[in-house]
């Protein structure tokens, strides 16, 4: 199985302002990699581009050697699949119909058997089975977003063959235990599904927790990266500008700021 | 009340039968079963028929086809610009489409004699057409951006353009003689009593290109309940769509506009309405919504031609009068106030 993405000095400019300058890095299967830098760091807009909604202005970003440009919109809804903060609908739609929408890649007027096989693990992997014919506008937060996951795994679920998954901050709204439901959920799929995935996450200690490989934003440049054991008092200042101590108890490391 | 789409489409055929019908009966002249089967069958037997079976053919079926076909234009336009807006008040109008027809209507009604363009078949169809054209041209040019088109932009160009347009016509109103002012009246308000199988095969025409050009957009367009974000990550070209589904609403709403004035509040409550209905908000069925619109415009219609009977009702005076109650129960009931 190969699933080769790499990222070649990539620069990104709107309207004269530099968001992105010259970043390298590569995404490998089974590899939870976060994104992490303060706000206006550029980690967003770098999930942006390789979701192809922004273009790089230089540079390239590849899939097993085919450079993304190549690979037409709708082809890549197919194997690659985004979650965002929060989703608010513009009409009332039912639950199960909603997690269908991330089949729409997949089929023309009718949904074929694959799909609604898909549609079905999902509702079975999030818990969704007693939401299924509740309308969205009814759930909570976080229930909410979980539909919105469900819809995201559902889009890629039969990919045998490498795909990519992108979070761009899916935990944001969530409160303390849905986000840590959230991320083993995510990790889980990760190891499982042996996808790429390039997650954009604010919390420092659960990254550090999570994490399998990290990409810290700093002004658009990509300032560092690396395994677990790049994390140091130093790094975390350097990225975020705050002084904190690196504390260990027992298997658990962690910032105390 | 859920009931699968599938039998909706069915049960909006039975009504819409039974309404086409119900409306080719009544009217100034009442015409029975007996007389629609023999004029029927003369038209196809190219036979003579007597003055009521010619009042049925050319006038009342006429205009009860034109009233179906308009009513599911207006239906459908609300349908996917309410979709495409992501927005429940949109009306196929409000990018100056029908304020812009019924200016070029106006332009005719007073301007036209003198310009001699009376002698000419559908001249004041094509003034209505340009009108609108030309209206939404130019809500899309000052609200174009490089970056692309910006829906909330969009929306204010128009509403602005919608003023100036209303104001040219009370304008026009204003320095024409008491005749003109009228016709300039009764067209603003919309009226199907022009109606002959000419303009009622054009209107067809548009209905079924309309829904052709739509068929394969409108499960990309479903994907904008999701947010143009969302739906771009699920494929959809969002740019290219957003021009595909407006190019066909003004295209379509023209040419309804052209043919019978300005209808307000099909568009913006049948849309609804069907979602209350289907139970179903993002999802529309392109043919049930043209067909719920049809016949709504032709309950109004026959509603139109019977209440002062034989006076008629201008279409848009019963529209709203039947619309706006509707749809202030419906927000109650929904608890949207």
């Amino acid at each position: 199985m190969s699933f080769d993405l790499k990222v070649k000095g990539v620069s990104l400019e709107i309207h004269q302002k530099r968001i992105l300058s010259d970043v390298n890095f590569e995404l490998h299967p089974g590899q939870l990699t976060m994104a992490l830098g303060a706000n206006g760091s550029g980690k967003s807009t770098l999930l942006k581009t390789l979701a192809k909604s922004m273009e790089p202005s230089t540079g390239e970003i590849s899939i097993n050697g085919k450079s993304l440009k190549e690979i037409p919109l709708a082809e890549f809804a197919k194997f690659r699949a985004v979650l965002t903060q929060q989703t608010n609908l513009s009409f009332q739609t039912k639950v199960e119909e909603l997690i269908l929408m991330g089949r729409y890649p997949h089929f023309q007027q009718v949904p074929n058997p694959q799909d609604l096989q898909c549609v079905e693990s999902a509702i079975s992997m999030f818990d969704l089975d007693s939401f299924r014919h509740r309308m969205y506008d009814t759930l909570s937060g976080g229930e909410q977003q979980r539909v919105q996951f469900a819809r995201v795994y559902a889009q890629i679920a039969h990919v045998e063959d490498g795909a990519l998954l992108l979070l761009d901050e899916p935990l944001t709204f969530l409160d303390i235990k849905h986000q840590l439901e959230f991320i083993v959920l995510i990790q889980k799929l990760v190891k499982e599904k042996n996808r790429s995935c390039l997650m954009v996450i604010h919390d420092v200690n659960l990254a550090l927790k999570y994490g399998d490989y990290f990409l810290f934003m700093k002004e658009g440049r990509l300032i560092h990266q690396g395994g677990r054991d790049v994390w140091n008092e130093a790094l975390v200042h350097d990225v975020f500008g705050i002084q904190s101590t690196l504390i260990q108890s027992g298997e658990n490391v962690y910032f105390s700021f | 009340m859920q009931i699968n789409p599938r039998y909706w489409s069915a049960i909006f055929l039975v009504v819409a039968v039974f309404v086409v019908f119900l409306s080719s009966i009544f009217g100034a002249v009442n015409i029975d079963f007996i007389q629609m089967l023999h004029a029927l069958q003369k038209v196809f037997s190219l036979d003579d028929m007597n003055l009521s079976e010619r009042i049925f053919i050319e006038l009342r079926l006429s205009r009860v086809m034109l009233a179906f076909a308009t009513g599911s234009i207006l239906a459908l336009g609300g349908s996917i610009m309410q979709a495409l807006f992501r927005n429940p008040i949109v009306e196929p109008g409000l990018i100056g489409t029908s304020s812009g027809a019924a200016f070029g209507a106006s332009v005719f009604i007073v301007f036209g004699a003198s310009w001699n363009l009376t002698a000419y078949a559908f001249a004041l169809p094509i003034c209505a057409f340009l009108g609108a054209l030309l209206a939404s041209i130019l809500v899309f040019t000052f609200s174009y951006q490089k970056t692309g088109m910006n829906v909330l932009g969009i929306l204010l160009v128009g509403v602005a353009l919608n003023a100036l347009f209303l104001s040219g016509i009370g304008f026009l109103s204003y320095i024409s003689r008491d005749p003109q002012a009228r016709s300039i009246t009764f067209w603003s308000l919309g009226s199907l009593s022009g109606a002959n199988w000419q303009n009622t095969l054009v209107v067809w025409s548009a209905l079924i290109a309309a829904i052709v050009a739509m068929l394969p957009l409108n499960k990309q367009l479903q994907l904008f309940v999701l947010g143009e974000e969302n739906a771009a990550y699920l494929g959809v070209n969002v740019r290219q769509l957003r021009i595909k589904v407006m190019l066909i609403n003004v295209l379509m709403i023209s040419i309804a506009t052209a043919f019978v004035g300005v209808i307000s509040f099909v568009g913006l409550i049948i849309p609804h309405l069907y979602r209350l209905l289907s139970g179903n908000a993002h999802k529309f069925s392109l043919l049930n919504t043209a067909l719920f619109g049809g016949i709504f415009l032709c309950v109004a219609d026959l509603l139109s031609r019977m209440i002062f009977a034989p006076a008629e009702l201008p279409l848009g005076v019963v529209t709203s009068l039947v619309g706006v109650p509707i749809f202030i129960i419906l927000l109650k009931r929904t608890n949207v106030i």
